[in-house]
């Protein structure tokens, strides 16, 4: 059996830091988790939706008579039913529960019918007449730069299909690449991919006799969708209940409110019916929200021994018809580049098109991994054309421990360069690189990702998570968290942080999540925030919800209660971090708040001092006397932080992770085939709460990123989807999937939960470039588009075999 | 969501007598009706509606046509025998591992124990602008196969045409067979008859197979090769599971002389024969026949790889089968 | 409509069905297993893997009147009782399972494997999940299950 806690440090912890089975496991194995569709509800009719079989249109009339006066349909909505538009940003409102005039993209919703089954839908679904004008339609991020009378939103006021624009500058560009002894310079070509997460869009809506709605949906956050739904059907919030059921993977492509959503909640509210709705896969592909289309050109000016002198980057994202969380992709197309090393000047340029196709979105890794590709593949030549070894070099590179970067992050823990020194020795990289036959290759590439944004979309005070715990009589603890378990094992670290502070086994610990009735509010799982954010909220009420059991159990032993340094700890103490914390005096994950002279274990709260002890029970029994329940709430709010500079929101988290991959590869210069041999990543997560977990995630992300680097890609033909299905979306089988290969690497992040940070997304971006810079090694050609199909790569071989390498 | 049907009578005749009789009712009364032997193929033909008759006629009561036997130096392979049960079958790993490796190859473990050999054969020509729903096959425009009045891959084309439709061949299967100058049994409306499986396929991708109506595969009698011949079957596809072969190349070589049989570059297999008489070295024949099946490909783009590729990959695919062959002999 | 008999998990079902009906929307909408899911409904994901006589298919490819005749086995007959398969076992052990969507079907994959191969190579453990998607794992996880639960099983076995 292999010990999976083998390379960290002991920390004497009895829960944190052990490979733990996700809770829902064993439901999910006999298969009794209730996913979305798979909830019963009384006598639902079934929605199903009609979508535009055009990408760009005016819609001249909708003709639903005939529909409705069939026998079993109960309503049909179209984009008149609905006035507000939405969208996950509130900067950015565009998207139409149902289009309304025009159509933006194939597959867009254009009417919806609720009927007593799913086939008297799809039959009224025919009867529905829409009368389409075709218009001409913009499918290239360039073409949609130029001046047109007829943008896909006019309501910008702008002349041409420009969305979001940043131009972001820091230090001295020309100075910088005047101090480099080598500049290199590519453009870069990315497809966009799709999540494909296996579960498609659902949702139900139940409706009781007062007219309050409970929406079941596969939502990432529910907190979101809660507030949107309330805005597009204009009643107020407290009407709503958001619950999500059992989640079949999200990757991000669950994290916006969805039209679905919208039309659902609405026909339930209209017709006093329970509703149900699941999407085809088909349908989750004309949704998409995948990652963005990319055609980027970066320069990068590298000194041998001061390491990047300066970078830069001019890039179009191709965001589809609406905005989504596109706004926060073009920042992250930039920003996400101050990590892993220094870059002392640095400008970034960044465009964000609207064209009519199916919006792109946030996924896995959001706005940072085809930049990450492409510096990774520019050090890399850098480090060839100057002679060093690209793991060394990167090795030395890494930022060090409490710095801050040019455009002002604060980099606290990284953990990275031990982790990247023993991949080296491991795969015996000094042996290798530079030194396999021709076809045999091995490649290096480093990432950096947010712990969690630190700034929230939708601005507020309110703390960025809030956990409540309870414990009831018998001495069940029970957290309430409004975070998302999506599958990751969210509700498994929530039970283990309360688990360990008050000594309690984890079957002792029950999680309710993501119900927007009984659960505080919590932004969501997205921009790997929950393990960082809802993480600390856990730790926090349960310590606060300790100490109201060590107040109890002193009053049994008739002892004096411990006085706390800190009397509301966390989150007074994160706020002294400021702009230049004190990492010196030691925060939470260092020094636990809960060091107070007594010892849960076994079933009893023990004094050490005066070797007294009560049983956990009754400490409960009596700390329940005054108010007849036992309840904390803890928090999480990020510290402030961030330069003073328009932006400087952007990729703020209160920490980073830090990843290295170096990858084996095979490369066919036949058939241009690449098989990835072997992968050996270190992640630095900061200490790992669950290695079983965090493991999952890299062997998870190293699969996305397999997909996305070799054969994943969306086919569109003048807007419309070639490819909408498993069989022509190509994603990895377990044959493609390498022996992987995971390097314990960790630091002690002094503001993490237990010193932990995200492991979530970071570790999918660096994959892909190592790949690449591992087929340079093997056969000597750069690729510079993605996917890297076996074509690109024989056509790749033959302008190298005719000697201008230029791709 | 289930992607919905639409309505057929469904019929499991459980003798070939009782299948004579529903089709022939079907034909008086003027009703259109399918057949479905696993269904793999044909179910989501249904879900997609781009077959929508109305009656169904399971071949799956018909256990007759699921066996596999020897009879003298050939073997007789039900048409119903599952691809699972040919890839595992004593008999075939035995006399003829390179057809039992090729059904092996065909989409997925589910699939294998699902679908038949009589329906890898029928299987359905393919094409990125019919195997799509009817919203995606409406945004492009309904093509000739989907009943509409173009082709996309060849603008030009018009009713009439001698070759209407270009959605491409992808039987996994057929290739070896051909190179085994398999036969198969056809029952009919009047009896039973032989055929060569070469010529069951057509050139065009809607009208595709030389069956009439009501026809179907009862068996496929293959010769138990030589000593002197050995196959091979290399099938390209970006993932090493579930996709249709963007190009298969099945190899015969016997006694020095080569063939070679193409799926997945055209409306219909491609099958090839060059003998070392005629040239003047080995690497010459091979050199003939690699242009001659580069001619024969038809390649659009319409599959996960460019046209120009696939072509290019022709050649490499029928050496690697050569030199699969030459590896094992020695 | 026609009258199905059909025994699923040892249970015997009896009901009319639309001849349009799949086995899946059978199990799932008629008989209430909801452990086998529909990812794709057109025979691309594999998530909806049942055995049908023994051996996994895809439920959403196959007429609910085809099954006729053949003992149905979905996740919700794999454990006995509380006492969960070797592979169900092992899969939680290996975290072989994130968000669960395709576990069910990993699990019978799993199952019917090991039934018929007590020592799997590691070719023919990738085989036999290659058709069925999972996008959490990266199917490592699962093949380490897979060959554990072997592991035990032979174990078990030679006592």
């Amino acid at each position: 059996m292999v010990d999976l806690t083998k390379g960290y440090p002991d920390k004497g912890y009895k829960i944190i830091g052990k490979p733990v089975p996700l809770m829902d496991s064993r439901a999910k194995v006999m298969g009794q988790a209730l996913y979305t569709d798979d909830i019963r509800l009384h006598n639902p009719l079934t929605i199903k939706i009609l979508r535009s079989p055009h990408a760009s249109a005016n819609i001249l009339s909708v003709d639903v008579s005939e529909a409705l006066a069939l026998k079993g349909v109960k309503g049909v909505l179209t984009g008149a039913d609905f006035k507000n538009t939405f969208g996950v940003l509130t900067i950015s409102k565009d998207e139409p529960a149902l289009a309304r005039d025009v159509v933006r993209y194939e597959g867009e919703p254009v009417a919806a019918v609720a009927a007593e089954t799913a086939e008297i839908a799809a039959r009224a679904l025919d009867l529905i007449k829409v009368d389409y004008a075709l218009t001409d339609g913009v499918f290239d991020s360039r073409k949609a730069l130029k001046p047109t009378e007829h943008p896909l939103h006019p309501e910008l006021g702008r002349k041409n299909n420009l969305h979001k624009k940043v131009v972001q500058e820091f230090g001295d560009m020309a100075q910088g690449f005047e101090a480099a002894d080598v500049v290199v310079e590519k453009r870069f070509r990315f497809a966009s991919i799709n999540h494909a997460f296996t579960e498609p869009h659902a949702t139900q809506v139940e409706i009781d006799n007062k007219g309050n709605i409970t929406v079941y949906s596969a939502t990432q956050v529910p907190h979101y969708l809660h507030m949107a739904m309330a805005e597009v059907l204009e009643i107020p919030e407290h009407r709503i209940r958001i619950i999500k059921p059992h989640l079949g993977g999200g990757f991000g492509g669950k994290s916006d409110p969805f039209p679905h959503e919208m039309i659902a909640a609405k026909f339930a509210l209209d017709l006093g019916r329970n509703v149900k709705l699941k999407f085809s896969r088909e349908e989750v592909f004309f949704s998409h929200h995948g990652r963005h289309q990319t055609d980027l050109t970066m320069k990068l000016g590298f000194s041998k021994d001061k390491g990047i002198t300066a970078l830069g980057l001019d890039t179009l994202i191709d965001g589809g018809a609406y905005g989504s969380f596109g706004i926060v992709t073009t920042y992250y197309n930039g920003v996400l580049l101050q990590g892993p090393y220094k870059v002392p000047n640095f400008r970034f340029h960044v465009e964000r098109l609207y064209t009519n196709k199916p919006m792109c979105g946030a996924m896995r890794g959001h706005g940072g991994v085809n930049p990450r590709f492409a510096s990774e593949v520019l050090l890399d030549m850098a480090c060839a054309e100057t002679g060093l070894d690209p793991a060394e070099t990167r090795l030395k590179m890494i930022h060090k421990e409490n710095t801050l970067t040019t455009n002002e992050y604060r980099v606290t823990s990284v953990g990275l360069r031990n982790g990247l020194t023993e991949a080296i020795r491991r795969t015996n990289w000094h042996d290798k690189h530079d030194k396999l036959p021709f076809g045999k290759g091995i490649g290096v590439a480093c990432g950096f990702f947010i712990s969690g944004s630190a700034l929230p979309i939708h601005w507020n005070k309110l703390p960025a998570s809030t956990v409540r715990i309870t414990i009831d009589h018998d001495g069940g603890v029970t957290v309430f968290s409004g975070a998302t378990d999506i599958g990751q094992g969210s509700d498994t670290m929530l039970a283990q942080m309360a688990a360990e502070v008050l000594g309690q086994p984890l079957e002792n610990v029950k999680v309710i999540s993501a119900d927007t009735r009984t659960t505080p509010v919590d932004l969501g799982s997205y921009s790997s925030r929950v393990t960082f954010m809802a993480g600390n909220a856990s730790r926090n009420a349960a310590i606060r919800m300790r100490r109201l059991l060590v107040q109890a159990a002193c009053e049994l032993m008739e002892m004096i209660p411990p006085k706390y340094d800190r009397p509301e700890p966390p989150e007074d103490f994160f706020r002294q971090g400021g702009r230049k914390p004190d990492f010196e005096k030691g925060f939470l994950g260092a020094n636990p708040d809960y060091t107070d002279g007594f010892i849960f274990e076994d079933g009893l709260i023990r004094s050490e001092k005066h070797n007294a002890s009560v049983t956990f029970l009754e400490a409960v029994e009596k700390a329940l006397e005054q108010e007849g329940i036992l309840q904390v709430s803890g928090t999480y709010r990020a510290p402030k932080m961030g330069g003073k500079f328009k932006g400087s929101g952007a990729g703020l988290s209160p920490s980073y992770s830090f990843t290295a991959f170096i990858v084996e590869v095979t490369v066919d210069p036949e058939t241009g085939f690449i098989k990835v041999d072997k992968a050996t990543c270190a992640h630095d997560c900061g200490f790992p709460l669950n290695p079983l977990a965090v493991n999952g995630q890299i062997e998870g992300c190293i699969h996305m990123g397999l997909g996305q680097a070799l054969m994943e890609e969306m086919i569109y033909d003048n807007g419309a989807t070639q490819n909408p299905s498993f069989l022509e979306y190509k994603i990895p089988s377990a044959f493609e999937q390498p022996e992987v290969d995971i390097v314990p690497t960790y630091s002690d992040d002094s503001e993490g939960p237990f010193g932990a940070k995200e492991a979530g997304e970071g570790i999918l971006a660096p994959i892909i470039p190592a790949i690449a810079n591992a087929v340079y090694d093997a056969v000597g050609i750069r690729l510079t588009q993605l996917p890297m199909r076996p074509d690109r790569v024989v056509a790749a071989l033959e302008r190298e075999q005719k000697g201008g390498a230029k791709a | 969501m289930s992607l919905l049907m639409q309505n057929f009578d469904y019929h499991r005749p459980t003798s070939l007598e009782d299948l004579t009789v529903l089709v022939s009712d079907c034909r008086k009364g003027g009703r259109a009706f399918a057949f479905s032997a696993g269904g793999t193929d044909i179910i989501p033909q249904l879900k997609s509606d781009t077959l929508h008759p109305d009656c169904l006629i399971s071949l799956g009561g018909l256990k007759d046509l699921n066996h596999i036997e020897k009879r003298g130096n050939r073997l007789i392979i039900g048409s119903l025998t599952t691809l699972h049960d040919l890839a595992n079958n004593d008999l075939i790993r035995g006399y003829l591992p390179a057809l039992a490796h090729a059904a092996h190859k065909v989409a997925s473990p589910q699939i294998r124990n699902r679908a038949t050999i009589g329906g890898n054969i029928m299987v359905d020509n393919r094409c990125i602008y019919i195997n799509q729903s009817e919203i995606n096959r409406e945004c492009h425009a309904p093509c000739f196969k989907a009943d509409g009045d173009v082709c996309h891959l060849v603008k030009s084309a018009k009713r009439g045409d001698d070759i209407l439709c270009q959605a491409r061949f992808v039987s996994d299967t057929a290739p070896i067979l051909l190179l085994l100058g398999a036969r198969i049994a056809v029952m009919g409306a009047n009896g039973t008859r032989e055929m060569a499986l070469n010529d069951l396929y057509l050139r065009d991708g809607i009208d595709n197979r030389s069956l009439e109506v009501g026809d179907i595969i009862t068996a496929i009698e293959v010769g138990i090769p030589e000593n002197d011949t050995a196959l091979h079957y290399e099938k390209l596809t970006i993932r090493n599971a579930l996709d249709f072969p963007s190009l298969g190349v099945g190899v015969r070589v016997t006694d020095g002389a080569v063939s070679v049989a193409l799926t997945g570059l055209n409306t219909l297999p491609g099958l090839f024969h060059a003998k070392p008489g005629d040239f003047d070295n080995f690497d010459d024949m091979i050199d003939h026949i690699c242009a001659e099946a580069m001619d024969f490909a038809k390649t659009y783009n319409q599959d996960f790889f460019p046209r120009h590729y696939r072509k290019n990959m022709i050649p490499v695919f029928i050496r690697r089968g050569l030199d699969k062959i030459i590896k094992d002999k020695s | 409509m026609k009258i199905l008999t059909l025994t699923i998990n040892d249970v015997s079902h009896s009901k009319a069905v639309p001849p349009t009906m799949t086995l899946l929307d059978f199990l799932r909408d008629e008989v209430g297993l909801t452990g086998t899911k529909n990812g794709c409904d057109s025979g691309e994901c594999g998530c909806c893997t049942v055995m049908v006589g023994g051996k996994p298919m895809l439920s959403c490819l196959m007429l609910a009147l085809d099954a006729e005749g053949h003992e149905v086995t979905t996740i919700e007959g794999i454990a006995k009782g509380n006492d969960l398969h070797p592979v169900q076992e092992a899969m939680v052990e290996k975290g072989a399972i994130q968000c669960g969507y395709c576990t069910p079907a990993m699990v019978i994959n799993g199952v019917h494997l090991l039934d018929n191969n007590d020592s799997p190579t590691d070719d023919e453990v990738k085989e036999c999940i290659s058709a069925t998607v999972c996008r959490c794992t990266g199917y490592n996880s699962i093949e380490r299950a897979i060959h554990s639960a072997a592991e035990k099983m032979r174990e078990k076995q030679h006592g």
